[in-house]
């Protein structure tokens, strides 16, 4: 329970940082192939 | 020598003749002790399941030692310290009644010695008897267990007391997992497995007042690295509110609202401490007015006399920022609290840091309440922040030069807290976005020049943090530059990242890492005109690559040559046949670590899509390497390892996406190179069909999978019908419509309707 004392939850950690790249090479990638099979979001 | 023997098979007496060394009559009580502290040490290491089958025998020891008539104190304890190293594998004598009935009697017994150090040990026993064995202790809760702890939290002795108070923190957390149980298992439409007892809700109006008083137990000079009592007492209510929800509240207002302005910083430090712990758990619409109420009262203790009193404020302003944001982020309080917190920030380290933190919260919350208009995905024109935005990056910066920024992870919170306000910019201000970009860059220039005088090993570790910190900045930075701008500023940038990378070889694998996640958003910025630095950055993407040792830079490289392929298109065909070189050696090589892997299958997809037809010349290596990869099975016992299952899958499926997309090309008329696939259809098939199969496959697999599947139909026609209409592939699709998840849902009604045009097709 030690680390939960006065926790301050950390948003920009090498981590956070990695999990934000990845997640924004998954959309790039689904965008690209969203336009080559020509579908949208609805 | 029992920790390396039993586990195969050796030694098979051993336990037996350390129960008669403790239970014969006549045994001497250094015997008796010896014996027990070495049952404790067994059962302490080993493996579970190679002791399970003694566990009678070796409860029958530690029993009679644990024992009221024991009269022996050191008996007592090493008995009791066995108990709590063998309670993980005595499941079944747990199951017994009448066992169980006694193991308590003898563990509750042993809490009320006068010895302090077994009565510690007892309460440790109950501790993770209630976490291991929860199901079991509604019959001793009333009777015993609720009054023996409850004694021990009031207790005067520190040890005792932080058991007491962490037994109801366990009995919190598993009551919490419960209630997750319940509501998963009412999803599914089933009862849940277990059910929660509710002992923390029962017992709030007796917890309650005895956490507060443990709460104004502080110590005047607080050491951070110290558990004891008034911490873990702040941290039960934290968990009693997750855990009790609304109910909690009505217990600890009343101490709150008597306490927040006494004479005596104690109470009003813990009432303060009160307040901010039970703001997660609660319906934050219930909560919003109290703390609106607060708010006057919490902005004016920012400035108390006690600098524990100002820490502990700073910290529930950040909660208030980060759990209940309205009640900041609005015209009454928003002003008032920013001047209050920007003074703060110039104070203890301690205190700026908390401040550093609530202001990053404010930023998030502010954009996220700002009017993003009717355009999707630009950023809002304005928000609450705006007027203020500037003058507090400045601050900021400050804060990040301060001399004690090392202290209290200040340094990293003031960059984090501005990362958080680039990140969470609106378009009017831009210019502060422009400004900082410079700076952070011009900053990135010193740090380089202050290699040459780094002389000791804590100089080291604090320049390599200020350019991993700087590397991330530049990276929330660049994200909001727009396209016009990006390439006027990228020459220096690339040309500072570069020096970094010169300087970082052999060095930290963390600056390596952040310098080269910083050239991802560099290339995505830059498109097509990061070509220019090609040349120039290719050795150092070549030593990401090789960089067998430290895999988490090898795996950004792997992402960084992803990122090249979808930005450069057929450009990048020049470094190719050395990238895939490189690629294809690393997914061959056992000593490169598994998680990189996934990532370079990934990245076959982005090249194939990069080259087009071009892509043929490596098709044969890249298909023989997805046909092994799609084969990996996993012991699925191991939660990571089946993740790991299903991001290899992911990215496999990514890997065939991409090589019959590229293939085919964004012709009319599907390229002539994309028939060279058709023999490699069935065994794209089988896999599919084995994943779908798998009931423990993820959503993006569902997703991935669905976009295939519709991909190979708009390619081989009706050729694909009799392959794709199994009942697997049927049900994997109907599972994909049925997602949460747009993107699947969407990919998998996308398939299907490629799948009826097919057959539509052929029926004519």
């Amino acid at each position: 329970y030690f680390a939960l004392y006065k926790a301050k939850p950390t948003k920009s950690s090498q981590h956070e940082r990695r999990k934000e790249v990845l997640q924004a090479r998954k959309e790039a990638r689904y965008d690209i192939l969203a336009h080559l099979r020509s579908i949208e979001e609805s | 020598i029992a920790l390396t023997e039993i586990p195969v098979g050796q030694w098979p007496n051993l336990i037996e003749g350390l129960v008669a060394n403790v239970t014969t009559p006549g045994a001497t009580d250094m015997t008796k002790e010896s014996t027990l502290e070495a049952i404790g040490y067994i059962c302490q290491d080993i493996e579970p399941e190679a002791i399970a089958a003694q566990s009678n025998n070796i409860l029958t020891a530690i029993v009679h030692g644990m024992k009221r008539d024991e009269p022996n104190d050191h008996v007592r304890l090493a008995a009791t310290t066995a108990l709590l190293n063998s309670l993980e594998f005595t499941r079944q004598n747990f199951e017994r009644d009448a066992e169980r009935h006694f193991i308590m009697q003898v563990v509750c017994e042993a809490t009320q010695s006068t010895n302090t150090q077994i009565k510690v040990a007892a309460l440790q026993c109950l501790v993770k008897i209630m976490s291991l064995y929860y199901q079991y202790m509604e019959h001793y809760m009333g009777p015993a267990l609720f009054a023996i702890t409850l004694e021990a939290m009031k207790s005067d002795i520190d040890e005792v007391a932080l058991q007491g108070i962490e037994f109801w923190s366990n009995v919190c957390d598993e009551e919490v997992d419960l209630a997750i149980e319940a509501s998963e298992a009412a999803e599914l439409g089933r009862p849940p497995e277990r059910t929660s007892r509710f002992y923390a809700k029962g017992a709030l109006q007796y917890l309650v007042p005895v956490l507060m008083m443990t709460l104004s137990k502080q110590e005047e000079a607080d050491d951070d690295d110290e558990w004891n009592p008034c911490k873990a007492a702040g941290v039960c209510v934290m968990l009693l509110a997750t855990c009790t929800e609304d109910d909690i509240v009505p217990h600890v207002l009343p101490f709150v609202k008597d306490n927040i302005k006494q004479q005596n910083w104690r109470l009003r430090d813990a009432a303060i401490m009160a307040f901010g712990s039970i703001l997660e758990g609660p319906d934050p619409t219930n909560l919003k007015p109290m703390v609106e109420q607060a708010m006057p009262t919490l902005i004016e203790a920012l400035s108390d006399s006690s600098v524990v009193v100002r820490d502990t404020t700073a910290w529930t302003l950040g909660r208030v920022c980060e759990l209940i944001p309205d009640a900041a982020c609005n015209d009454t309080y928003l002003k008032l609290l920013l001047e209050a917190l920007v003074h703060s920030l110039k104070g203890e380290a301690r205190v700026a840091s908390n401040v550093c933190w609530a202001l990053s919260s404010l930023a998030e919350a502010a954009y996220e309440q700002a009017d993003t208009g009717d355009v999707d995905g630009e950023p809002p024109a304005t928000y609450c922040l705006s007027a203020f935005f500037d003058p507090l990056v400045d601050v900021l910066l400050q804060t990040t030069d301060r001399a004690d920024g090392n202290q209290c992870n200040l340094r990293n919170a003031a960059y984090e807290a501005l990362m958080e306000l680039m990140k969470n910019s609106p378009q009017d201000c831009y210019p502060t976005v422009q400004k900082t970009t410079m700076i952070i860059l011009e900053r990135l220039q010193q740090v380089l020049h202050m290699e040459s005088q780094v002389q000791s090993h804590s100089d080291r570790v604090q320049v390599n943090d200020i350019q991993s910190l700087l590397c991330a900045t530049l990276q929330s930075v660049l994200r909001k530059v727009t396209p016009d701008d990006a390439p006027k500023i990228s020459d220096p940038i690339m040309a500072a990242l570069l020096q970094m990378f010169q300087t970082s070889q052999g060095k930290s694998g963390g600056v390596q890492e952040d310098a080269l996640l910083a050239v991802s958003t560099l290339v995505e910025v830059l498109g097509h005109n990061f070509l220019k630095y090609m040349d120039a950055f290719k050795p150092f993407l070549s030593l990401g690559l090789r960089n067998v040792d430290d895999y988490t830079v090898c795996s950004a490289a792997v992402g960084v040559t992803g990122d090249i392929c979808r930005a450069l298109g057929d450009k990048v065909e020049p470094f190719c046949d050395e990238l895939m070189s490189m690629l294809v050696e690393n997914l061959g090589n056992n000593n490169v670590h598994r998680n990189v892997k996934p990532a370079i299958l990934s990245v076959f997809g982005d090249m194939a899509l990069a080259l087009g037809p071009k892509f043929t010349k490596y098709l044969e290596v890249v298909l023989q390497m997805l046909h092994q990869a799609s084969q990996a099975q996993v012991d699925r016992s191991d939660f990571d390892n089946l993740d790991y299952l299903n991001e290899l899958r992911e990215t496999c499926l990514e890997a065939y996406t991409g090589i019959v997309q590229g293939l085919k090309g964004d012709g009319a008329a599907p390229n002539p190179e994309v028939q060279l696939l058709r023999t490699h259809v069935p065994h794209m098939i089988t896999f599919i069909t084995s994943v779908a199969a798998d009931d423990e496959k993820s959503d993006p697999v569902v997703a991935s999978s669905a976009g295939l599947i519709g991909d190979l139909c708009s390619v081989f026609g009706a050729d694909m019908l009799q392959l794709v209409e199994t009942d697997p592939i049927t049900s994997l699709l109907t599972q994909g419509r049925r997602s949460k998840t747009s993107k699947t849902k969407t990919l998998a009604m996308w398939a299907t309707k490629e799948i009826r045009r097919l057959k539509s097709n052929s029926s004519w």
